[in-house]
């Protein structure tokens, strides 16, 4: 080898762009308060806190990284706690214990009881778990030999304790399942396993394998517990999964054996006779083809008994019902529910009809679904019996025909990519940055989705205006409304500068409400309660529920205290703040009276560029900073100035904080601090610092802190380009904006590109959007769109809405036939090139033929399709 | 001015599924019954495939054209060439393999060429059959280089079918991917990293001459520079190997002997010893990303910012890991 080894010389800076949305585990419980519906998921590397909102959105509340694998998960309800707890079984041969604290926004570890080595190893207990219902014990079975048991209990000082592993080992068998019982809080708790002694099963031997169910009984009367064998069953060879059955008041306690297209009740501790059921099949499915159940749920039904939910491997779901006799369990029934993508689990929280049912979805986008009332008068669905033979037997197998959804519907999706079997990143589309083109999904559910940087944006409504617009603002009727009243446009033309548009029902053209429309707008907005100020170059215009009121400032007179034309304004509920043309500032107030008055001005001779007024604290009407672009000493600098009562000493306000810029501020923005301790949706109070915004006409956006009690600026300050222009463009003038997002302060910043800076999951985020360049845009709320933004683009105006907070790729989706396997861009025509192959699997337009569509019965109810496949058995 | 609420409408499937009446819309999103309840499992060795064309220049992506493949066959990999014999025309080759079955390997593998005409619109050339299953092609000067289970083999554009021009079968399992750049291919075999080839124009060999020695399951590769690749393997790993500078000088010289700039003893390597190369290449950075590596290329993120190596996993994780040096 003439080649030298040596150690690697270079650094790779990992950065994670998009994470991992693939779910291998699911368990619902009341984590973070209690009374509260909420699903705990396991990416693999990470664990995550989802909460289905009364909308029926599903919010990210936090995702944690968790440094080790997650194999399974159980919800474990300590004694005597309120909310639920998490325990996960991992590769580090451990058992963690964790909760989620809501202050802090994470999870936090309990116990962490070390058991076996490290590692995905068959004999090292981790890839099963099951907790007693009721809190008291856990048991986590590794696939062979190793199983382990641990009791809860509180100590004297109320903490939560846990025993020492009591093992419960079975040497020479596999474990297929396990299950913990819900046999009550007065007897001891009880699990089940199904285990396969490979020792039965020796080479040549054709015998049936002998598998069986086992019953583990965790003794806890005597001091030190103990794990005693009860019974083992012998049960069918394909049996694959082992559920418990809800007990107590709910149903009748026990297990359900899930094996090949049958299931068989059996009561806990064994004993007694299986009652067994076949699985309907879909019409056309060869009955060669084995059918096993995957995925289940415990289904609450008001005014029924409470119900299994079971999925099949095909995605069908099924319902579950026992019927009672005397002595136990006569009858177990399965039938046609829904059919839904195949899951990964399923979690159903709260009770049908009205409840949800959330799909961890094996590839692909994860679902909310709401589950429904049965529609009135409409038909069971209907199950053939079709004669079957099968080892020279007769038997009667129930059939059934897939269907649209009847029972359940969409509310929301949580997205994932996984599997990407391939991605390109190159501009195919010829835009600013390349796109991401990834072939995601298996199967008939696989897509082709482009990814491009920033949040998605809906757009709401888009309009032709008359002319060019150069700018928008949005006003209520009273300060204390939530939704807007009145868009105002700043139109390119001398003759109409400014139109009002009135929002309903529908965004009109607005006379009755006498704005000005002859002078172009500087800004507009609400004063004091029922006031609304629209400040146009020549001057102030007021008014008082839709009539002009009377003002002195009403037009710019020369030698008057407005005696020259207004170049830039700020204003909030009781203050306004004018730029004049020769840079001087003009600060007003609205006095006990309701008038605007002059305030105290700052001193003269610096050359002001723009200004902004903080929002005035809770319960105050007063802004108390004022932040301004100065010109002074020959560089550009930003004050910080005190504008409320306290503010300045004697005649003039007073500089508190100055900060030098590197380039010409043509924007403000200062709003209250949501990262950190602030966020979390907690109303905002005077503790929580301001933030300032300055958009330079570099492109650079500095984003600085202000302390809220001094004035004081923050020396740690962030300078970021927003531009997206490549490098011969003039640079655009960035221009800032207050908005709302997720209920909290947000800033949206425009460019060359649109940015929004807002506040997720407690920290603040700064990110494009996905959108086209936006010139002039302000905040909107309306009934239809409760959190949205207006804006102009050349001679239209747009309603947008951000629906997906967080996401960090926009994404638009192009549905493919069978699994996608590699792609290929043609750079010339703009065109990607996708290569699909599907095995076990015929094609899709061949199958068409073959597929004739029944109208549904009803034209109005959602089963609107139906679906036989010609040449059932 | 009327709201008009925005519904992201997908595009349908299959172009020919448009005007079909089974595409009943069964989840209220544009679903067909096919995409709800999926197909019947017809077997082993059953195979749906298909080639589509998406434009993505659109406001909206859609598919422009689906070529459905022959009963039982499977595409597995695509390229696009231009070929020295057809110089004004792109043409898009398809590899495929019949009847493709998990107990055997022994199949008849296919290439298919298309000629790409106006606006991306794919029109069948001809099909040439291959040894074993085309896994991996890519373009190499006017030429295609395509990895036929262990064997790399280059072929030429001819009339009727490709020409079969070399080929070195001296890989381990089979060749997960085949990158070029400039005069240097680089070779992913699946359980036995990476190589680096070049073509030798006077003996018409391929010849491997330096190899990583570290059995990585290399999943996905790609060129960094021309000496350094970068790849991802299936236990979640992405590195980076490198030939070191002074070998590659050495390679370079014996290199252009073998261009025929210097006469006769340029000669240095036979195809028998091909299997065991002179050069080691260098591990220069490993990490652990956590998931099986999907794909690993080189590109920018944004237009004039730096380059960095994009990776995916089969968890949907996209990561970026920026190349620097300390």
């Amino acid at each position: 080898m003439k080649g030298r080894l040596r150690s690697g010389r270079m650094h790779l800076y990992q950065l994670t762009l998009q994470r991992s949305n693939a779910i291998n585990c699911a368990v619902h419980g009341s984590f973070s308060s209690p009374h509260v519906a909420e699903i705990v998921v396991a990416h693999g590397k990470a664990i995550e806190l989802v909460r289905p909102d009364a909308e029926g959105k599903l919010l990210s509340v936090c995702h944690m990284e968790c440094f080790g694998l997650i194999r399974s998960m159980a919800t474990v309800r300590l004694p005597g706690a309120n909310t639920d707890c998490v325990a996960l079984g991992s590769d580090s041969g451990r058992l963690a214990l964790v909760h989620y604290i809501p202050e802090r926004h994470q999870f936090e570890r309990i116990h962490l009881e070390t058991y076996g080595k490290s590692g995905c190893r068959r004999t090292v207990a981790g890839q099963y778990m099951a907790a007693d219902p009721a809190g008291r014990a856990l048991m986590i079975a590794a696939i062979e030999k190793q199983r382990v048991v641990y009791t809860f209990d509180r100590d004297s000082n109320s903490l939560v304790s846990i025993s020492p592993p009591i093992e419960a080992p079975r040497h020479g068998a596999i474990t297929f399942a396990i299950a913990a019982l819900d046999v009550g809080a007065k007897s001891n708790p009880l699990f089940a396993s199904i285990d396969l002694a490979y020792s039965s099963v020796t080479e040549g031997d054709n015998t049936e394998p002998h598998k069986v169910l086992s019953f583990y009984e965790v003794d806890t009367s005597s001091k030190q517990a103990q794990v005693v064998k009860r019974a083992s069953e012998a049960i069918d060879a394909a049996s694959n999964l082992v559920i418990a059955v809800p007990g107590g008041a709910e149903g009748p306690g026990g297990v359900l054996v899930c094996a090949e297209n049958k299931l068989a009740y059996m009561r806990a501790g064994g004993g007694g006779d299986e009652v067994v059921t076949l699985l309907p099949r879909r019409a056309g499915m060869p009955i060669t083809q084995p059918l096993l159940i995957t995925a289940h749920t415990v289904l609450r039904q008001s005014g029924n008994p409470t119900a299994l939910l079971l999925q099949s491997e095909l995605g069908d779901i099924y319902t579950v019902s026992f019927s009672m006799a005397a002595n136990g369990v006569s009858g177990v029934s399965a039938t046609y529910y829904d059919t839904l993508p195949v899951a990964i689990a399923l979690v159903a929280l709260g009770s049908s009809p009205g409840g949800r049912l959330f799909i961890a979805g094996e590839f692909s986008d994860h679902r909310l679904y709401q589950f429904l009332a049965p529609v009135a008068g409409l038909a069971a669905d209907a199950v053939d019996m079709v004669q079957c033979e099968a080892d020279g037997e007769q038997f009667q197998l129930p059939h059934f025909t897939p269907r649209g959804l009847r029972h359940l519907v969409q509310l929301d999706e949580l997205r994932s990519l996984a599997p990407v079997l391939d991605l390109k990143c190159v501009d195919l589309a010829g835009e600013d940055a390349p796109q991401l083109y990834a072939l995601c999904g298996r199967g008939p559910r696989s897509s082709l989705r482009t990814l491009r940087h920033g949040l998605g944006v809906a757009e709401m409504a888009v309009s032709e205006l008359p002319f060019k617009a150069y700018a928008v603002w949005t006003v209520k009727a009273a300060a204390k409304d939530v939704h807007h009243k009145y868009i105002l446009v700043g139109l390119a033309n001398d003759a109409c500068p400014t139109i009002v548009l009135s929002v309903g029902e529908t965004v009109e053209m607005c006379t009755s409400v006498k704005f000005v429309t002859t002078a172009r707008t500087i800004t507009a907005g609400e004063l004091g309660a029922d006031m609304i100020v629209q400040v146009h170059q020549t001057g102030l215009h007021i008014l008082k529920s839709g009539k002009e009121l009377q003002h002195p400032l009403s037009k710019v007179q020369p030698g008057s205290v407005l005696g020259k034309n207004i170049k830039a304004a700020a204003l909030v509920s009781h203050q306004v703040a004018l730029i004049l043309i020769d840079n001087s500032l003009l600060c007003l107030e609205l006095n006990s009276k309701g008038e605007l008055v002059p305030g105290k001005q700052p001193e003269s001779g610096s050359k002001f560029e723009c200004v902004a007024l903080s929002p005035p604290a809770e319960g105050t009407q007063r802004s108390k900073w004022m932040a301004a672009g100065v010109f002074v000493d020959g560089a550009w600098s930003l004050f910080i100035f005190r504008v409320d009562a306290q503010g300045g000493g004697g005649g003039a306000l007073r500089v508190e904080s100055r900060m030098l810029l590197n380039g010409k501020p043509l924007s403000l923005c200062l709003s209250h601090a949501t990262d950190g301790p602030w966020g979390g949706g907690e109303g905002v109070g005077e503790e929580s610092p301001l933030v300032c915004f300055v958009g330079l006409e570099n492109e650079m956006l500095i984003r600085v802190h202000v302390d809220s009690s001094s004035g004081q600026l923050s020396k740690d300050f962030r300078c970021r380009s927003l531009g997206a222009r490549s490098r011969d463009d003039p640079a655009q003038p960035l221009k800032l904006f207050k908005v709302s997002a997720q209920g909290q302060p947000g800033v949206l910043a425009l460019c060359s590109r649109p940015w929004l800076s807002y506040s997720h999951q407690g920290t603040t985020l700064m990110t494009p959007l996905a959108y086209d360049s936006i010139e002039y845009g302000a905040a909107f709320s309306s009934p239809q769109c409760a959190e949205g933004l207006v804006c102009v683009i050349g001679s239209t105006l747009r309603i947008l809405a951000v629906h997906h907070f967080g996401e960090v790729f926009h994404q638009q989706t192009v549905r493919l036939a069978y699994t996608p396997r590699k792609c290929v861009g043609l750079k010339d025509s703009g065109a990607i090139i996708v290569i699909e192959s599907d095995h076990n699997a015929t094609k899709e337009v061949a199958k068409r033929h073959q597929m004739t569509s029944v109208p549904g019965q009803d034209p109005d109810h959602v089963d609107v399709g139906m679906l036989v496949l010609v040449g059932c058995i | 001015m009327i709201y008009t609420r925005f519904l992201l409408t997908y595009s349908k499937s299959l172009l020919t599924s448009n005007t079909d009446a089974d595409t009943v819309d069964v989840e209220g999103e544009g679903y067909t019954p096919y995409q709800s309840f999926g197909v019947q499992r017809e077997g082993e060795g059953k195979w749906a495939s298909c080639i589509r064309v998406v434009d993505t220049v659109q406001q909206r992506s859609a598919t422009k054209q689906v070529i459905e493949l022959a009963e039982d066959e499977a595409a597995v990999s695509v390229c696009v060439c231009n070929f020295a014999d057809r110089p004004n025309e792109t043409l898009v080759l398809v590899g495929s393999v019949l009847g493709l079955k998990s107990s055997s390997r022994a199949v008849q593998g296919m290439v298919h060429c298309y000629s790409v005409t106006d606006r991306a619109h794919l029109t069948l050339v001809h099909k040439t059959p291959v040894d074993g299953i085309p896994r991996a092609m890519c373009a190499f000067q006017g030429r295609v280089l395509i990895g036929c289970d262990t064997a790399l083999r280059l072929y030429d554009i001819g009339k009727k079918k490709l020409l079969h021009k070399c080929v070195n079968k001296k890989f381990s399992s089979w060749i997960q991917s085949v990158h070029v750049l400039g005069e240097r291919i680089f070779v992913a075999d699946a359980t036995d990293s990476l190589s680096f080839v070049r073509y030798n124009s006077l003996t018409h060999d391929l010849e491997c001459f330096a190899s990583d020695s570290r059995p990585r399951w290399v999943t996905a590769a790609c060129d960094l520079d021309y000496d350094t690749i970068a790849g991802g393997d299936k236990f979640g790993n992405v590195f980076v190997c490198r030939l070191s500078s002074d070998s590659a000088d050495n390679t370079e010289q014996e290199s252009n002997q073998d261009a025929g700039h210097s006469v006769g003893s340029g000669l240095s390597y036979d195809t028998q010893t091909a299997t065991l190369p002179d050069w080691e290449l260098c591990e220069e950075a490993l990490f652990h990303v956590g998931e099986t590596v999907t794909s690993v290329q080189k590109a920018k993120l944004v237009d004039g910012g730096a380059e960095a190596i994009i990776y995916t996993t089969i968890g949907g994780a996209i990561g970026a890991m920026q190349v620097g040096r300390l």
